[in-house]
């Protein structure tokens, strides 16, 4: 398991377009579980409405804990995908 | 002259007869479920109906927005294919007994006020787009026809508001501008609306009357100004905000 906290820099938080775009991201790594968790709320990070639901704004700190196949270079690769994006 | 004040949405000077969207009204069987089964596949097909309609439009978006607009429609797919949906519909037909549509009125208008609810105002223009979704399965499942502009004419065209989906479909050679009762500069169809560099105002509130159709309207996206019929002066000045702006792109 590896997991990572990220503070969002977006103004309009987690939003819809890149959230989709990690959603596809995702399904390329079929062994692989993604959550995304604010404070004591934690959902998969596949499930679009859901992560949406969740109302990441800016300034929110996540984490995100991935499990499974090559775990760490998918992390960083999330990451990466975190600090582009959000 | 009628002056309405809004937000503008996309900056811009059009003029032309103003023109109401025309839309069906879907109606929703609500006599629940003869064969469960039977409903759940008539939902599965509807479902990948509107996917595969969605990857079209994701072209056609990217044709005439670029890629973000593009990157909308794919959203709007992974909406259509989300799995806490289909398990809240699935949930819906076989413990509940509902039909298809109503199962999918149901779970749309629930998650519809989810985001309506947030109090972020990006995260509650979403519900837009989970609405829009939402309608095309129905539209699929009832066989409703898409809505339109019944003119052969360039028009600005007025609604109480549009979804992604019915801008991004409309026949942008007939489509001078936009102007809406509702919506926000947040949502999807006014970025949309500045992607196609198409002028609009949205958010004017409940005054379009019916009996404006047909009669000659300014939009003005810059200021979130349209006028209905209006006067000499104001005519003159609006329209010199065009010329002046064709002058400045020339220069460029």
């Amino acid at each position: 398991m590896k997991s990572f906290s990220y503070t969002v820099a977006d103004p309009a938080g987690i939003h819809a377009r890149p959230a989709g775009i990690l959603v596809k991201e995702l399904k390329s790594y079929p062994n692989i579980a993604v959550t995304v968790a604010k404070g004591e709320q934690s959902v998969n990070a596949l499930r679009l409405m859901a992560l949406m639901a969740m109302g990441v704004k800016q300034g929110d700190t996540v984490t995100v804990t991935v499990e499974g196949e090559n775990e760490e270079t998918v992390a960083a690769k999330i990451e990466e995908f975190f600090r582009t994006y959000f | 002259m009628i002056t309405f004040e809004g937000i503008g949405a996309s900056s811009g000077v059009a003029a032309g007869p103003l023109c109401f969207y025309r839309r069906e009204v879907i109606e929703i069987p609500r006599g629940g479920a003869a064969d469960v089964e039977m409903e759940w596949r008539r939902f599965k097909t509807a479902q990948a109906e509107a996917i595969r309609q969605l990857g079209e439009l994701v072209e056609r978006a990217r044709a005439e927005a670029g890629e973000e607009g593009a990157l909308l429609f794919r959203t709007h797919c992974l909406m259509a294919e989300d799995l806490d949906c289909e398990e809240a519909v699935s949930q819906a037909i076989r413990e509940d007994a509902k039909s298809a549509e109503e199962a999918v009125a149901d779970v749309g208008a629930r998650f519809t006020a989810l985001f309506a609810a947030m109090d972020d105002v990006y995260m509650r223009a979403r519900a837009a787009d989970v609405k829009d979704v939402s309608n095309r399965i129905l539209a699929i499942l009832t066989g409703a026809a898409r809505g339109g502009v019944e003119s052969g004419i360039p028009v600005i065209l007025a609604a109480d508001d549009l979804s992604p989906s019915e801008t991004v479909q409309l026949d942008k050679g007939r489509v001078l501008a936009f102007l809406t009762e509702g919506g926000s500069a947040a949502s999807h169809t006014a970025i949309l609306a500045r992607m196609m560099g198409i002028p609009a105002v949205v958010g004017v509130g409940g005054r379009l009357r019916a009996e404006y159709a047909g009669r000659e309207t300014i939009v003005d996206g810059g200021t979130g100004r349209a006028v209905i019929e209006p006067d000499a002066v104001t005519r003159t000045r609006l329209l010199g905000k065009r010329a002046d702006r064709r002058t400045a792109c020339g220069k460029d």
